[in-house]
C-alpha cells in the first residue's frame, strides 16, 4: 500500500511540474512586451529595464521559471493589474466555487447512482426506458442553457428564486436560495453521466458467478442488489467521478458566469476579459493543480474501495 | 436456392455492408439521428440559399417582435430574424464539431497506438502526457489559447480538439493493447511487415469501427462546447451570429423576451442529441460483442 501511494504521488508531481512548466511558457507566448504592461505603459529605456530587472525579466527563461515557481510554493502568485495579490483574490474567491462544486456533486451522486441502480434492476421496463430517455436529454442539454430557463421560469415568472448572486455561508438560508439554482444546473449533466455509468456496471455485475452464487445461497433479493451488485458497481462509477472533475471545473466557470456569482469561475472569465495576464497564470495553475490533487485523493479512495488495484494494477 | 446463390457471389465485404445496413434500418433511433445529422449540415452548408434574410440583415419595424408570416420565429433586439439567425448559426456549431473532432483524431489515434503498441516506457511517458493535457479542463484551455491567440471560432476549435485528445489517446492505446494480440500481429510480422505497416495497416483498421462511434460521441460534446465559449466570449465574436452567441445576447432581453433564450437553446440540444443517438446505434451495429 505505501509503495503503491508513493508511486501515485510521484506521478501526480510529475504531472505538476509539466502542467506549470507549460503554464509558465504559455503566458511568455503571449504577444507583447510585459515589462511595458507591468511598468504602466511607461516606454522609457531606464524605467523598462528598472521593470525588467525588478521582475527578473532580464534572466534566461529556466530562471524565471525557478523564481515563479520558488515563489508560488510560497503563496506568491504576484500582483495583478489592480496591484492586489492574485493569491488572495483567488484564495477569497475558492470557497464559493467549492460550495457550488460540492452541492452539486452531492446533488449528482444522490439523484445519478440509484436511478442507475433502478434502471439495471428493471432492464427493459417503463421504469428504466424513462430514466434512461431523461438521463440522455439531461447529457445533451447544455447547462448554460438550462440556467438560462430556469432563470425564465423560477425568478423572472414564478419570482420563487433570486436571478442571481451569491449570500455568504453565514446567512444559510439566503445561501441556499441562492445556489439552489445554480447546483441543480450543474449537477444535472453530471448525473446523467453517473446514471448511464452506474446502470452499465450493475448489469454487468448483476450477470457475475458472485450474484449468482448469493442468489443461490438463498440471500435476498435486496441482499444481492445493494450488499454484493451496488457495493462492486460503485468501484467503475468513482472512477467516472474522477474524469467527471474536469468537466466541473468547465461547469463552474459557466454556471458562477450565468447566475452573477463571483467565484473562482467567475474570475477565470473576468481575467481573460480583462487581459491580466498574472491574474490568468495565476488562476490557471490553480485549477490545474486542483485537478491533480483532487484526482490524486480519487485514486487513493478507488484503490482503498478495490484492493486487486493495489496489488496487480500497481503497474498502470 | 436462388438466394443462398446470390449471396455466395457476392463479396464479403459487400455482405457485411448489406447486413450493417439492414440492422442500421432496424432502429427507428438512430435512423431519426442520421436524419436530424443531415438536416443540420445541408443547413449549414445551404444558409445562403434557404436563410430568409442574411444573418446581419436588421428590420427595425419589428424589433423584439413575435413570430410573423415576416419572420418565423420573430425577431431580436435589433429587428434581425431569429430563424436565419439560426440557420447561419448552425454553420459555427457544425464547423467546430467536426473539425474539432478531426483535430482530436488526428492527434490522439497514432499516440494512442503508439502507445498501445509499444506498451513500457513509451505508454508511461504517453499516459503521463495525457494527465498533463487532463489537467487543463476544456474551458481553462480554451482561456489560456484566447488568452494568448486572442477569442475567435477557430482558436475555440483548437481548444475544443485539443480537449478531446486525451480520452481519446487512452482509447485508441486501450484497442490496440488487444489487437496486437490478435493471430494477425504474428501473420504479419512472418510476412515481414515493419512495427509502421502492422500499426497503420492492420491495427488501425481494426479499430476503425470504435473510432467511427467515439467520433459521432465527440462531435456533440464539441458542438456543447462551441456555444458555452462562443456565450462566454471565447468563441465566435458577435455580430457573427452562433447559437452561445444569440443566447449571450438574449440574456439581456430574459422577461421581454424569452423565446429568444429558447430557440437557440432547442437547437443546440437537437443536434447533439441526434449526434448522441447516432453513435448510441452505430456502437450498437458496429460492436460485436452487442450484435443480434
Amino acid at each position: 500500500m505505501g509503495g503503491f501511494l508513493l508511486r501515485k504521488v510521484g506521478a501526480a508531481l510529475v504531472v505538476l511540474l509539466l502542467a506549470s512548466i507549460l503554464v509558465f511558457l504559455g503566458v511568455r507566448a503571449i504577444p507583447g512586451d510585459p515589462a511595458i504592461a507591468l511598468g504602466a505603459e511607461n516606454r522609457d529605456p531606464a524605467v523598462l529595464a528598472a521593470v525588467r530587472h525588478k521582475y527578473d525579466l532580464d534572466k534566461p527563461l529556466p530562471v524565471q521559471y525557478a523564481h515563479w515557481i520558488w515563489l508560488a510554493l510560497h503563496g506568491d502568485l504576484g500582483t495583478d493589474q489592480r496591484q492586489l495579490s492574485v493569491a488572495h483574490t483567488i484564495v477569497t474567491r475558492l470557497p464559493t466555487s467549492l460550495e457550488l462544486a460540492f452541492l452539486s456533486m452531492l446533488l449528482a451522486t444522490l439523484v445519478g447512482i440509484p436511478a442507475g441502480v433502478i434502471a439495471a434492476v428493471r432492464r427493459g421496463r417503463a421504469s428504466d426506458y424513462a430514466v434512461t430517455a431523461t438521463a440522455l436529454v439531461g447529457l445533451s442539454v447544455p447547462h448554460f442553457w438550462l440556467g438560462l430557463l430556469f432563470i425564465v421560469w423560477f425568478a423572472v415568472e414564478l419570482h420563487w428564486l433570486p436571478a442571481s448572486g451569491y449570500v455568504s455561508l453565514s446567512h444559510p438560508v439566503a445561501n441556499l436560495e441562492h445556489l439552489v439554482m445554480p447546483s441543480v444546473v450543474l449537477a444535472a449533466g453530471l448525473a446523467a453521466i453517473l446514471m448511464r455509468q452506474m446502470r452499465s456496471s450493475m448489469l454487468s455485475t448483476l450477470g457475475a458467478d458472485y450474484v449468482r452464487t448469493a442468489r443461490a445461497k438463498g440471500l435476498n433479493e435486496r441482499t444481492v442488489i445493494w450488499r454484493h451488485a451496488v457495493r462492486n458497481s460503485l468501484i467503475t462509477v468513482t472512477t467516472v467521478i474522477g474524469l467527471q472533475l474536469g468537466g466541473l471545473i468547465s461547469g463552474v466557470v459557466v454556471t458562477e458566469t450565468i447566475f452573477g456569482i463571483a467565484g473562482f469561475g467567475a474570475l477565470t472569465v473576468e481575467a481573460v476579459n480583462q487581459r491580466d495576464y498574472t491574474l490568468i497564470q495565476g488562476v490557471v495553475l490553480v485549477a490545474a493543480a486542483g485537478y491533480v490533487v483532487v484526482n490524486l485523493a480519487v485514486d487513493v479512495v478507488y484503490s482503498l474501495l478495490n484492493p486487486r488495484i493495489r496489488v496487480s494494477g500497481a503497474r498502470t | 436456392m436462388t438466394a443462398v446463390d446470390t449471396t455466395v457471389l457476392v463479396s464479403p465485404r459487400a455482405r457485411r455492408r448489406m447486413l450493417l445496413r439492414k440492422r442500421f434500418l432496424r432502429r427507428p433511433m438512430a435512423v431519426a439521428g442520421l436524419v436530424v445529422v443531415v438536416v443540420f449540415v445541408l443547413a449549414a452548408v445551404l444558409a445562403p440559399v434557404i436563410a430568409p434574410y442574411s444573418a446581419g440583415a436588421t428590420d427595425f419595424n419589428a424589433l423584439l417582435s413575435h413570430s410573423s408570416s415576416k419572420h418565423l420565429l420573430g425577431t431580436d433586439e435589433l429587428g434581425r430574424d431569429e430563424l436565419s439567425r439560426l440557420i447561419w448559426g448552425a454553420r459555427a456549431s457544425i464547423q467546430a464539431g467536426f473539425f474539432a473532432t478531426m483535430l482530436a483524431m488526428v492527434v490522439a489515434v497514432p499516440i494512442g497506438m503508439i502507445a498501445g503498441y509499444y506498451r513500457g516506457w513509451v505508454d508511461t511517458v504517453i499516459a503521463r502526457v495525457t494527465d498533463v493535457l487532463l489537467a487543463f479542463p476544456f474551458i481553462i484551455l480554451a482561456v489560456g489559447l484566447a488568452a494568448i491567440l486572442g477569442p475567435s471560432l477557430t482558436n475555440a476549435t483548437i481548444a475544443l480538439g485539443v480537449g478531446a485528445v486525451p480520452g481519446l489517446i487512452r482509447i485508441a492505446r486501450g484497442e490496440a493493447l488487444a489487437l496486437r494480440e490478435e493471430d494477425f500481429v504474428p501473420a504479419a510480422i512472418a510476412n515481414g511487415a515493419n512495427d509502421l505497416t502492422i500499426i497503420f495497416r492492420h491495427i488501425l483498421p481494426n479499430m476503425a469501427s470504435t473510432l467511427i462511434v467515439q467520433a459521432t460521441l465527440t462531435i456533440p460534446g464539441a458542438i456543447i462546447g462551441e456555444a458555452v465559449l462562443s456565450f462566454l466570449g471565447l468563441g465566435v465574436q458577435p455580430p457573427t451570429p452562433s447559437w452561445g452567441v444569440m443566447l449571450q445576447d438574449a440574456q439581456s432581453y430574459l422577461s421581454q423576451a424569452p423565446r429568444l433564450a429558447v430557440y437557440p437553446g432547442l437547437a443546440i440540444v437537437l443536434a447533439s442529441l441526434a449526434f448522441n443517438v447516432l453513435g448510441d446505434g452505430l456502437r450498437d451495429i458496429l460492436d460485436p460483442r452487442t450484435t443480434r
